[in-house]
């Protein structure tokens, strides 16, 4: 039997999603509201922040008490308010690095499945050996080559995760090409570039939410772990993954809160995005929810 | 009819050769290369504004002819005609300027339609991607052509997606997007046989009343003599990659010649009374057509075989006026 | 003719989110010893829903909810799961369109025939090779097949397979569901000739159910004919074909090509088939029909039988109240 691409089995479904009940769809939805309230967090990280994230403000190490509610750290900064703004750098590199990768990725698979031939097998092939290391050796690896900062940072995650949207839509190109419907465009004499646009491309698109938000829970722990390993964001930007790894020399010390909390956002945006992408697929694929 | 039609496409000796997909084991043991014959010699010529049945069992290569004819297909040897100029290897815009004049409608209309585009912008691409109209003239057109095939009302046809119609609409969409170009010659593939039984008829109809219309020539492709008889002017039957026997659709039910056609016509299904009449049966099926039997392709199934037909091919003669077949007893 | 099967206003329904598929609503039926049944409809009409619930098969969200299934005296839909696996196989069997689906690929036929035999009876294993080959033999598929796997057949000897596994236990009914549609027409016409063959030679119950009604014709000795759940009308083949009564028979009739057609030009039904969640009220092919009055709107039509010919329809309802 010939395989009917995921996209086809898609559509329907997706039309529909408005009629039915939300409840239904709790998972999705509890990954949502986390991803906005983290969102939230870092668009108005200015207005709710109680302190500048950089500047000593009190003792060093003060447990959470009134005044710093998530206590301070070595320096005397503000915990809460590092985690605050620390929310904007590690969602703009999750988000920017996931966009990186699925232009890439995507539009490289698109060519690499329509085009096929020698250009296919040769792209394939660099795809796959990429795929084959462990995407956070390849991150540190990439992250070494260019340096710490946040566009580097993004640009290694970015280029880690290509492979991914690569293989996903070459291997439903390779299918939805094949279709009645891409040979029946050929037959009103539409050009490569009409039915690669108009007749594939929208067919082969609708499982790359689910992708991207997995993608993004990914990120979220890459990025935590290149600064943690200090491949990462330069101090003393505020940031999660840095926070961590500063605040782990203490912990056995008894100061558990410098480690703690920043790794509890970590977990909980991670979390967030993971749940999203679950959700998707489930309401996305149709075969998991068959009447 | 008595005035001579022009022919409006033809074929010399069409030929059509698939590569035998083999694993990488078979690959390495043997390097000889094997080909599923589809097509094999086949001469034809359709005239201007007839309906030609082409009619076969699966896989003798009906369905590989057509796509042949309208050049989905690089053919991998013989001739195709279209209006006297050879278009057999055609290619690039040439090949895109030609595709307005020939048309093909495929068996499944489900999946020959672009689940992401409305039906209004399916059967209006063509006029864009040909430049023959745009937004609110492309829209007129498409409206006219969803009402004279009965998609109406056509406004709200034009906003809907191919999964919220029924078998016998999508079919009519797909219709209409072949039409909508007004081409010289359209092949249609099986259209009827996915079709719910009631709606059949319909299809065929709208069909009929498309061609008085808009002067196009058909060549039907189907599996099904009935429908072939219903339809057509002219019928050729296929079997192993071959034309076996070709005549106009009253001399061919009136007097068939080969024995295969024969046989094909005794097999068919009559309802009524089950008056004890004798049916002219084939064993077995049909071989494979990597390796086709030698000389005449039927003899190993022929009840009428005499020595010659395991030797040498036997060709497609005239028998008599427009009626040519392809065996050794006559 | 002893009566073998009686259904009597069997109800079949799936409960899918959609709403209630009144697949099967209300069709009442008898099948004789040795009798064959066409059961014609288009696709959606029930038809194959009625074919598996004779075996118990019917899929969830499915169900029988209501009519009973009398086979040979015992009520088929009180049966539990163990007590219908010993009748399914054994005295009501099933050919199905695609064989492949239904043969083990990775099993050679001989034994999958030799397995069949041997979960139902109890007998030495060289005796149920015996019969095994002597049942690919009836079908016309020579011994040395024995020890082939499904993929080395063609279509029709898939088929000719399907079949000997049918009758393999001797059952006294088989359900063949459209057995032919995927074949071509010459291994078409070789399959009804065997098994027009068969039931001759062992006085099989046949349920033939089919879209095609040329087909049905060529073996049936009964049509019944199927509309959105419904069982609109059923006679002799030769009555059905010759004095249709109800509107979609005839319609139906008039509406296929066939090869010494009496009727010149194709009549086409109009509207598609209805949808079995929201079923038209009143009589179902109202909207499609072209005597439709009132009372059609409205109220379902009884079933009312003109001798041995029974037609749901309000045209045949006033005369014989």
């Amino acid at each position: 039997m010939k395989r009917t691409p995921l996209s086809r089995t898609i559509i329907p479904p997706l039309r529909k999603i408005r009629r039915l009940n939300l409840s239904e769809y709790w998972i999705a939805i509890s990954g949502a509201v986390i991803i906005i309230v983290v969102s939230l967090m870092a668009i108005l990280a200015p207005l709710i922040a109680p302190y500048d994230p950089i500047e000593t403000v009190g003792d060093s190490l003060e447990p959470p008490n009134t005044r710093f509610l998530l206590g301070t750290d070595n320096i005397g900064r503000d915990i809460l308010s590092r985690i605050i703004y620390g929310s904007r750098i590690s969602l703009s590199i999750a988000f920017l690095a996931s966009i990186i990768s699925m232009i890439i990725g995507a539009s490289l698979g698109l060519l690499s499945g329509y085009i096929g031939g020698t250009f296919d097998t040769t792209l394939a092939l660099i795809m796959d050996s990429m795929y084959a290391f462990p995407s956070i050796i390849l991150a540190i690896a990439i992250a070494y080559v260019l340096g710490p900062g946040i566009l580097n940072v993004t640009i290694s995650i970015g280029i880690v995760y290509i492979p991914v949207y690569f293989r996903m839509i070459r291997s439903e190109v390779l299918s939805t090409k094949e279709s009645l419907y891409v040979e029946a465009a050929r037959a009103i004499g539409a050009s490569d570039r009409v039915i690669l646009l108009k007749y594939i491309l929208p067919n082969v698109t609708a499982s790359l939410p689910v992708v991207f938000s997995l993608n993004a829970t990914d990120a979220i722990l890459i990025e935590a772990a290149l600064s943690f390993l200090g491949l990462g964001l330069p101090a003393p930007t505020p940031d999660w993954g840095f926070d961590l790894k500063n605040g782990y020399h203490f912990i056995t010390a008894g100061y558990w809160w410098p480690v703690t909390f920043p790794g509890l956002m970590i977990i909980i945006t991670a979390l967030g995005f993971s749940l999203l992408s679950e959700g998707l697929s489930e309401i996305l694929n149709p075969r998991l929810r068959e009447v | 009819m008595i005035r001579m039609s022009r022919v409006i496409i033809s074929a010399i000796n069409l030929t059509k050769y698939f590569p035998v997909q083999r694993g990488f084991l078979e690959r390495l043991i043997s390097r000889k290369l094997e080909y599923i014959r589809a097509v094999d010699g086949v001469d034809l010529e359709i005239k201007e504004e007839e309906t030609f049945a082409l009619v076969g069992e699966t896989g003798c290569g009906k369905t590989t002819t057509g796509r042949l004819l309208v050049r989905l297909l690089e053919p991998t040897g013989g001739d195709i005609f279209f209006r006297g100029i050879r278009i057999t290897h055609i290619k690039g815009e040439e090949l895109r300027k030609l595709r307005r004049h020939l048309q093909i409608i495929f068996q499944d209309p489900y999946a020959s339609l672009n689940p992401r585009m409305k039906i209004g912008d399916a059967i209006g691409h063509p006029l864009e991607i040909h430049d023959i109209a745009k937004g609110r003239e492309k829209r007129q057109i498409v409206l006219e052509m969803l009402e004279k095939v009965g998609l109406t009302p056509a406004e709200r046809y034009y906003e809907l997606y191919p999964h919220q119609l029924s078998g016998g609409e999508r079919q009519r969409v797909v219709i209409s997007r072949a039409m909508i170009l007004k081409p010289d010659f359209i092949v249609a593939d099986e259209p009827i046989s996915m079709i719910d039984v009631s709606l059949r008829a319909k299809i065929l109809e709208l069909m009929v009343d498309l061609k008085k219309e808009f002067h196009v020539t058909y060549l039907f492709i189907t599996h099904d003599l009935a429908t072939a008889k219903y339809i057509s002017d002219r019928i050729a039957v296929m079997y192993l990659g071959k034309i076996v026997e070709l005549a106009t659709t009253d001399e061919l039910f009136s007097n068939p010649l080969h024995p295969y056609v024969k046989a094909l016509i005794s097999a068919i299904p009559r309802p009524g009374p089950k008056a004890e009449r004798e049916r002219l049966l084939l064993r077995g099926e049909i071989p494979s057509p990597i390796n086709p039997p030698s000389g005449c392709r039927l003899h190993p199934r022929c009840p009428f075989k005499i020595r010659i037909c395991s030797k040498e091919e036997p060709k497609l003669l005239e028998k008599e006026r427009g009626h040519y077949v392809a065996c050794h007893l006559y | 003719m002893k009566c073998l099967l009686n259904i009597n206003e069997l109800k079949v329904y799936y409960f899918t989110r959609r709403g209630v598929v009144r697949a099967v609503d209300g069709v009442s039926l008898n099948i004789s010893r040795g009798e064959v049944l066409g059961l014609v409809g288009e696709s959606g009409s029930g038809k194959s829903t009625l074919g598996i619930s004779l075996l118990g098969l019917v899929p969830p969200p499915g169900r029988v909810v209501g009519g009973s299934i009398i086979f040979d005296g015992i009520e088929l839909t009180k049966l539990s799961a163990d007590e219908f696996a010993k009748i399914r196989g054994r005295r009501i069997s099933m050919i199905f369109q695609d064989p492949m689906t239904s043969l083990n690929p990775l099993m050679k036929i001989g034994d999958h025939l030799m397995e069949t035999i041997m979960i139902h009876e109890n007998i030495p294993k060289n005796e149920a090779r015996e019969r095994s080959i002597k049942a690919l033999e009836e079908v016309g598929i020579p011994p040395e097949r024995f020890n082939d796997y499904p993929h080395q057949f063609s279509g029709g000897m898939r088929q000719r397979v399907m079949i000997a596994l049918a009758i393999l236990l001797n059952p006294d009914l088989i359900i063949a569901d459209e057995p032919t549609t995927a074949l071509d027409v010459i291994v078409q016409a070789q399959i009804i000739d065997l098994l027009n063959n068969l039931r001759k030679q062992y006085n099989m119950s046949i349920l033939l159910i089919s879209h095609d009604i040329g087909v049905v014709s060529e073996i049936a000795d009964k049509i019944a004919v199927m509309y959105a759940g419904h069982l609109v009308e059923m006679a002799d083949v030769d009555v059905i074909f010759k004095d249709p009564l109800h509107p979609y028979t005839s319609a139906l009739l008039r509406a296929v090509p066939l090869i010494e057609s009496k009727y010149e030009k194709l009549y086409y039904i109009p509207g598609s088939p209805p949808d079995l969640v929201n079923p038209p009220k009143g009589c179902r092919f109202h909207p499609r029909c072209p005597h439709a009055t009132d009372i059609c709107r409205t109220r379902e039509p009884r079933t009312v039988s003109i001798e041995d010919h029974i037609v749901k329809c309000w045209m045949y309802c006033d005369t014989y109240e």
